[in-house]
């Protein structure tokens, strides 16, 4: 497969040179946007540097210091506990979701729209309305809850238990709709004849949907499933408007302590040295992922 | 081996581009030559303000500019919340600024806010009208900045409210448990009707003021003071005086929206509500008679000490035309700037009697008993020092407090939370250097 076998022709040699010249824009613009940045942030992550003056390299000490840091810990285990929280219950519901919008149903295409358009609202307009739906008073999930005779329900948003779950269900609402669409566009690839064959041969709605739809899905559903994870570390936007990281520090998540360090704080160094950290702790859960999909994606 | 080889040239030739880019903005200027100038020669100068604060600067610029016309003022703002920021970003990358305003506290780590002292010297311009903030706000012995404006706290209160419920106007000399006997008295009905003997807007200041004003500050080793603060608020909320803490974060209340709606009986905030009032009259917003009197204060305490947290003007050293940047910074902190200021309803930094009769006006403006602000006796709201905002105030008070005001944590325990992380978070890494 080594396509640098030597094959000394002039024109391949040319063609090769006319190929990069094309994808030199992009080279350039990834070179100078992505990854130029990627590794000024790797080195500055060995330096104390508050963005004036001189560069000082500490070695390991950032790293260390991170080991120490009860910020940074309570933002580890609250990542944690977000991802575990939402990529799971979002991944289901949008594959059910995917899977009833695939049958032949009235306005089919309404219902598509309807669970696709959270997507692509804005974040802050998102924010703002389920702030008020988790108003704890005057809001309509608690009015509806005290209705219902619960005397003391939660405070959503202002309460330290319930925050992150708070988080967690707009997250999930949020982005079910984009997850759906990747579903979908997996189910309509699974071939009929499959599940007419597996009628004359007997099986039932769920026999088919286990033993058809779901092993023709594993593609997708590992490629949603390490998107999702991603994803999901780096919720930062609907913290910053929803919670603030509060109350105490029940929603502070890594991208969010991150962002405080550098920008609030003005310590780029310690903050580079946290993106790392998170950057491996992503690199480690997918390589588990990748790994392991042997085990139960059929392509 | 060849491509890695390559890959690696190509890196460290961008390394190298950066690491050009990056030295390049910070060191020159510093070493410019005082070569004499020719006084008339044309200077462009450019400034980042407080968002608030365009206007009016702008306006003072346009008074400055008859007796400077050789001096050119650019103005540039930013949404406060990413003020600093941004601000930053920029003077790193080189990007000069001349003069910016802001608190002292989030600049001077960058070791590029000019030392005045000199140039104090050498205007020969009269700094007794800064008062005692002139020596307080100075930075290892230096100053480092000059103020526009103070900011001290205040209490408002609406004197309608006040008649219809026949209660006696607050007085200038309460304490906070006169203060929470008043709430109490003031606060009434549930829903549509409901009235709030205070608002306390959800910064972690305005539970602490009180241990402040006792001469503690947020950095001290021995934070006792601070229970019984915190507790000011805790027993505010139990009364039902003030709106529940976590009513107000979810819905994120606003101290001028919610005193505006006329609901609320007394509002503690800081000298820039007068002009917010002002402006909500002018607009038909505000529908009531209103008045302010100073803070409560702790027993023991002389009436009317208030906090404050000056706002300050601060020079580039980097800059290339010093002299014409400070002449505009001295012009805007200084007495014209501030009667302009003051005019406008800003408390300013400098204060003397035509400051202070601009700042009265005529006596036709709300509210009749503006004069407690030029009375006040002040502490600094936090001491002016790097981080002590940014990770103790807004960090560790806002987050251990929030727990405490929302009955997760005893007094105690969040107090002795607090100290823990202050000596962990903010001392080990700024305190003591």
């Amino acid at each position: 497969m080594n396509p640098s076998k030597k094959v000394n022709s002039k024109s391949i040699r040319r063609n090769r040179l006319i190929a990069y010249t094309f994808l030199l824009p992009s080279i350039i613009g990834f070179v100078l946007f992505i990854l130029g940045p990627v590794i000024a942030s790797f080195l500055m992550s060995f330096t104390s540097w508050n963005g004036f003056g001189v560069v000082e390299f500490i070695g390991l000490d950032n790293y260390k210091q991170l080991l120490s840091d009860e910020n940074f810990k309570i933002s580890f285990i609250n990542s944690i506990l977000f991802m575990v929280i939402s990529v799971p219950i979002t991944l289901f519901l949008s594959m059910i979701i995917a899977v009833a919008l695939n049958q032949g149903i009235r306005f089919v295409k309404v219902f598509r729209t309807a669970v696709f358009l959270p997507y692509v609202t804005a974040t802050i307009a998102v924010a703002a309305v389920w702030q008020l739906i988790f108003n704890p008073t005057m809001g309509p999930i608690n009015g509806a809850l005290m209705k219902f005779g619960i005397e003391q329900p939660p405070g959503w948003l202002s309460s330290p238990t319930w925050a992150l779950i708070s988080v967690s269900i707009v997250y999930i609402w949020h982005s079910v709709g984009y997850y759906m669409i990747l579903f979908l566009a997996g189910l309509q690839g699974i071939p009929d004849y499959l599940y007419e064959a597996a009628e004359l041969d007997g099986a039932g709605p769920v026999r088919k949907f286990f033993n058809i739809t779901v092993p023709m899905l594993s593609p997708v559903l590992f490629f949603t499933t390490i998107i999702g994870i991603i994803n999901s570390f780096k919720i930062f936007d609907l913290i910053y408007v929803l919670t603030g990281g509060g109350p105490g520090r029940s929603t502070h998540v890594l991208v969010y302590d991150i962002y405080n360090t550098a920008f609030k704080q003005f310590e780029y160094g310690y903050a580079s040295a946290m993106a790392y950290v998170l950057f491996m702790l992503i690199l480690i859960i997918s390589i588990i992922q990748f790994r392991g999909q042997k085990k139960w994606v059929n392509y | 081996m060849k491509k890695v080889i390559s890959l690696l040239a190509l890196l460290i030739l961008f390394l190298g581009l950066l690491a050009g880019c990056a030295s390049g903005g910070t060191e020159k200027g510093n070493a410019e030559p005082k070569e004499k100038k020719d006084p008339n020669a044309k200077v462009s100068l450019k400034m980042a303000v407080f968002p608030a604060d365009e206007a009016v600067f702008k306006q003072g610029y346009e008074n400055f500019k008859k007796d400077h016309p050789n001096i050119d003022i650019t103005f540039e703002t930013f949404p406060q919340q990413q003020y600093y920021e941004k601000i930053r970003m920029q003077l790193s990358g080189g990007e000069g600024y001349d003069l910016f305003t802001g608190q002292l506290d989030n600049m001077v780590d960058t070791g590029i806010v000019a030392p005045l002292d000199q140039y104090i010297k050498d205007s020969g311009m009269d700094v007794a009208g800064y008062g005692s903030m002139y020596d307080t706000y100075k930075y290892e012995g230096k100053v480092m900045s000059l103020p526009y404006r103070k900011s001290n706290w205040m209490l408002y209160y609406n004197k309608t409210l006040f008649d219809e419920k026949g209660v006696e106007y607050p007085s200038d000399d309460m304490t906070w448990d006169d203060f929470r006997e008043l709430a109490k008295k003031m606060t009434s009905g549930s829903g549509e009707n409901k009235v709030y003997g205070a608002f306390l807007q959800q910064w972690p200041q305005t539970w602490y003021m009180s241990a402040v004003q006792n001469g503690s500050s947020v950095i001290d080793k021995d934070l006792t003071p601070f229970k019984e603060a915190l507790e000011v608020r805790i027993n505010l909320e139990k009364d039902g005086s003030i709106m529940p803490w976590s009513e107000q974060v979810t819905t994120g209340a606003h101290y001028n929206a919610a005193f505006q709606k006329g609901n609320i009986a007394m509002n503690m905030i800081g000298d820039w509500h007068v002009a917010q009032l002002r402006q909500g009259e002018k607009d038909g917003t505000v529908k009531f008679d209103w008045d302010v009197v100073p803070i409560p204060h702790p027993e023991g305490v002389a009436k009317n000490t208030s906090l404050a947290l000056p706002v300050t003007i601060m020079m580039n050293k980097n800059t290339k035309h010093a002299e014409e940047a400070f002449e505009f910074l001295q012009y805007m902190s200084g007495k014209e700037g501030a009667e302009l200021l003051a005019s406008q309803g800003y408390l300013t930094g400098y204060m003397d009697k035509d400051v202070e009769a601009a700042y009265l006006g005529d006596g036709t403006q709300k509210p009749t008993n503006l004069h407690y602000f030029l009375e006040t006796k002040e502490y600094p709201e936090y001491p002016m020092l790097p981080g002590v905002k940014n990770v103790v105030v807004e960090q560790i008070f806002k987050q251990e407090g929030e727990l405490a005001l929302l009955g997760q944590k005893s007094v105690d325990e969040a107090i002795k939370e607090i100290t823990k992380r202050v000596k962990g978070e903010y001392a080990s890494k700024y305190g003591e250097k």
